[in-house]
């Protein structure tokens, strides 16, 4: 980047002035208080919002030294009531730098009232940034926070005090402890911030991974026992399925050979039951006719006799009827019969005849002694009692007389009857003899068919139907134990996997690894860093103060950064340090170790930054100052270097040899040269004015 | 002199004997620096996590 132009209005000692500037050198002079360290400020004070208090040594910022900022000859001359300071900064961009902007600009401002004939100065100001794309061309202004965003980008606040260079702050700046501008600057420098941020983020990560890892392993071992139990669980469950298995097993074996008995028992009963029924058909026909016959037999035994006994009456219906009349009759006159005379008594016993019912009484028969006994009955009465007993006998017997023909009907209907059941029962016998021939199984002959056991072979189909259901209920309660403890061994591995995976701590490990690796290459990145940081500052500054040195009269020697000590010296050939070294050679080495730090800064923020210098060589005088600005002028790529004139300017021809007007006049390399100085009119009101001395373009 | 303290050049030459952790600190350092020139505030611990996670159960994945 390159400083291009620079507007003062109303700041500290100038009125309104403006500078141009340009790559290269360019140089201002100006005896003490001429107002050349009021114009660092202004560089200061727009980009950094900051003065430099001469007094106190020290930076300000604007709030704290308000009441300095703005120019006391404009508030005393200016006829209104509000008072502008103001600096305006332009820059073009390099060609070749990182960015996208063609040009810059940063104003800074602030306003001063005239209050009650007495002027106040804002503490607050304002602020502006406007780009210029390089490309488009685009133009856009930033305020107040984003425009200081803006101007950190392009100066590091860290670096400030480098490229915008103090003479009397040279010692500070060569400082090296771990709070000097040169730490900061350091960190600043090419981007180790970011090896210092990926270093303290990496070693946080460790402990954090590494306090995950510790916490993880004291859980694993509260969960172990855990582990251990559930893992013995299901090795009791997968004994216990074992068992079932093969109980089983045994028992679907058991099945097969239960079932297959049963189907063959299933079979064969199916194979006679025809039989079978045709048998039992003729033994139950059988039984019929045994049965029938003997009801033949006791029915005919016991109905001959009685039909017999009363068929002997056959025919006498009517003299039972008479007898029974003339009984009646003479029952109903009130008289009875004569009773029968011994010698009628005697008669029907002589001719073995019953003279009243006309029957054979021969002797020893019923009849004969029946009629007998009258005889011994000599009584009348007796012969009455005897002969009502004669009429009942006779009116018991006659309806016996008169059904004799139904009994007989009857007797032999029943015989035939029986007699019918009996040929039926035959019928069925034969008839299922020959069915029985047609359905028998082929080579089973009748002895076989004899020796048969149709019961024992239903009893032992339906024992071995008890047997297959029994095994299949076995069967059952084993399926269900089994698929009950495999449901077990399911739940447990699922809950030793869970727990297996939350006690595997190969995640925590793995991370806690990669962690300490990466914490301790950050360091070493850091470190490495660090060292070619240092490394490579050291040897642009000595290559730079070799080249300062060239022509010096004193020994310069190599310089040398000791940063763990915080020291920057130069050691001889002999490698040793060098304890004095002349004014000359430590100016040198100054502006070479400040030229190093921007020449390695310029390489990494791929960019170059303007050297802006007040009183960088103070200490010096005559040649060894032109030697030194000379030795500037080839370092950086622009330098804006504001001098000390040591040259009294009423005195014409000491102005024409000071060397560094010559250097001035004759160095190309330096493009504008100004003059400042104050008006010696107006001594209490500084006022500085200025000389152009150069301005090649 | 810019050759020798580019950062690129730097992490090529550090002496990694495990690529996971080099892309990890590639990562990273890509992170930081898009953080450092952009000025937009990452959380690199964060990030760093997140890398860390990956690689790890790349790596556990690998192994199984």
């Amino acid at each position: 980047m390159i400083i291009k132009h620079i507007e003062i209005e109303n700041f500290r000692c100038y009125e309104k002035q403006e500078f141009h500037f340009s790559k290269g050198a360019n140089i201002i002079l100006g005896q003490n208080n001429s107002g050349k360290s009021k114009l660092f400020d202004a560089f200061h004070w727009v980009l950094f919002n900051e003065i430099y208090s001469t007094e106190k040594r020290k930076w300000f910022a604007t709030k704290d030294i308000f009441e300095e900022i703005p120019c006391k000859r404009s508030l005393k001359k200016i006829k209104g009531s509000n008072l502008k300071t103001r600096v305006l900064l332009k820059i073009d961009m390099d060609n070749d730098s990182g960015n996208n902007y063609q040009k810059l600009e940063f104003e800074r401002s602030l306003i001063s009232k005239k209050v009650d004939n007495k002027w106040e100065t804002s503490r607050s100001f304002a602020l502006r940034v406007s780009t210029i794309d390089k490309d488009t061309s685009d133009f856009k202004d930033l305020y107040d926070k984003e425009a200081q965003g803006k101007i950190s980008e392009f100066f590091p606040e860290k670096l400030k005090h480098y490229f915008f260079f103090q003479g009397e702050g040279i010692n500070k700046l060569m400082s090296m402890h771990s709070r000097s501008d040169f730490a900061k600057a350091l960190e600043s420098l090419s981007k180790v911030e970011i090896f210092k941020k990926m270093q303290i983020s990496s070693k946080k990560v460790k402990v954090g991974y590494h306090d995950d890892y510790v916490s993880k392993q004291s859980h694993d071992k509260e969960t172990q026992k855990k582990k251990e139990d559930l893992s013995s669980d299901i090795a009791g469950y997968d004994e216990d399925i074992e068992k079932v298995k093969s109980n089983l097993k045994n028992e679907q074996n058991e099945l097969v050979i239960v079932s297959k008995l049963k189907e063959e028992l299933e079979d064969r009963v199916l194979k006679y039951n025809d039989v079978r029924d045709v048998l039992v058909e003729q033994k139950e026909a059988q039984i019929q006719i045994k049965r029938k016959n003997e009801e033949l037999e006791d029915y005919k035994a016991n109905n001959v006799e009685t039909l017999i006994n009363d068929w002997i009456y056959a025919g006498t219906q009517d003299l039972f009827d008479s007898f029974i009349n003339i009984y009646t009759e003479e029952k109903e006159k009130g008289r009875y019969p004569e009773p029968v005379t011994q010698e009628y008594i005697n008669e029907m016993l002589t001719g073995e005849l019953c003279l009243i019912c006309n029957r054979e009484a021969p002797k020893k028969s019923d009849a004969y002694n029946h009629i007998r006994s009258h005889i011994e009955r000599a009584s009348k009465m007796e012969e009455l009692t005897d002969y009502i007993s004669l009429v009942n006998e006779a009116s018991h017997t006659l309806p016996i007389i008169n059904s004799l023909k139904d009994a007989f009907k009857n007797y032999y209907e029943n015989i035939e009857e029986i007699e019918n059941d009996i040929q039926t029962a035959r019928n069925i016998l034969a008839s299922s003899h020959e069915r029985l021939l047609s359905i028998l199984p082929k080579g089973v002959d009748k002895d076989h068919l004899k020796s048969l056991n149709f019961d024992q072979m239903m009893s032992d189909l339906v024992n071995t139907q008890k047997e297959e259901s029994a095994v299949k209920i076995k069967i059952g309660r084993f399926e269900g134990n089994l698929e009950r403890l495999e449901d077990l061994v399911k739940k447990a591995e699922i809950e030793l996997e869970e727990i297996s995976q939350s006690t595997e701590n190969e995640i925590e490990t793995a991370r806690y690894n990669i962690a300490t690796a990466v914490a301790e290459h950050c360091e070493d990145l850091y470190t490495q860093f660090n060292n070619q940081l240092l490394e490579s500052i050291e040897s642009t500054t000595n290559a730079y103060f070799q080249d300062m040195t060239k022509g010096a009269s004193a020994r310069p020697g190599t310089v040398k950064i000791d940063y763990l000590n915080q020291q920057i010296f130069t050691v001889g050939e002999d490698g040793e340090k060098m304890l004095s070294m002349n004014e000359g050679n430590v100016v040198s080495m100054q502006i070479a170790f400040i030229a190093g730090i921007l020449s390695v800064s310029n390489d990494y923020w791929n960019d170059n930054f303007p050297f802006i210098a007040d009183a960088p060589t103070s200490k010096l005088g005559g040649d060894n100052k032109a030697t030194a600005v000379n030795t500037m002028l080839d370092i950086f790529n622009q330098s804006i270097i504001i001098l000390k004139d040591d040259v009294p300017r009423t005195d014409d021809e000491a102005l024409r040899i000071d060397p560094i007007r010559q250097l001035i006049r004759d160095n190309n390399k330096i493009k504008y040269g100004y003059e400042v100085y104050i008006d010696k009119d107006d001594v209490t009101l500084q006022h500085t004015q200025v000389k152009t001395l150069k301005d090649n373009l | 002199m810019k050759d020798s303290i580019k950062m690129k050049k730097i992490i090529n030459d550090l002496d990694f004997d495990d690529p996971g952790v080099k892309n990890v600190i590639k990562s990273l350092l890509g992170f930081a620096t898009t953080e450092y020139q952009t000025g937009l505030k990452y959380d690199l611990e964060k990030k760093l996590r997140v890398l860390i996670d990956k690689e790890a159960q790349k790596r556990i994945k690998n192994d199984n």
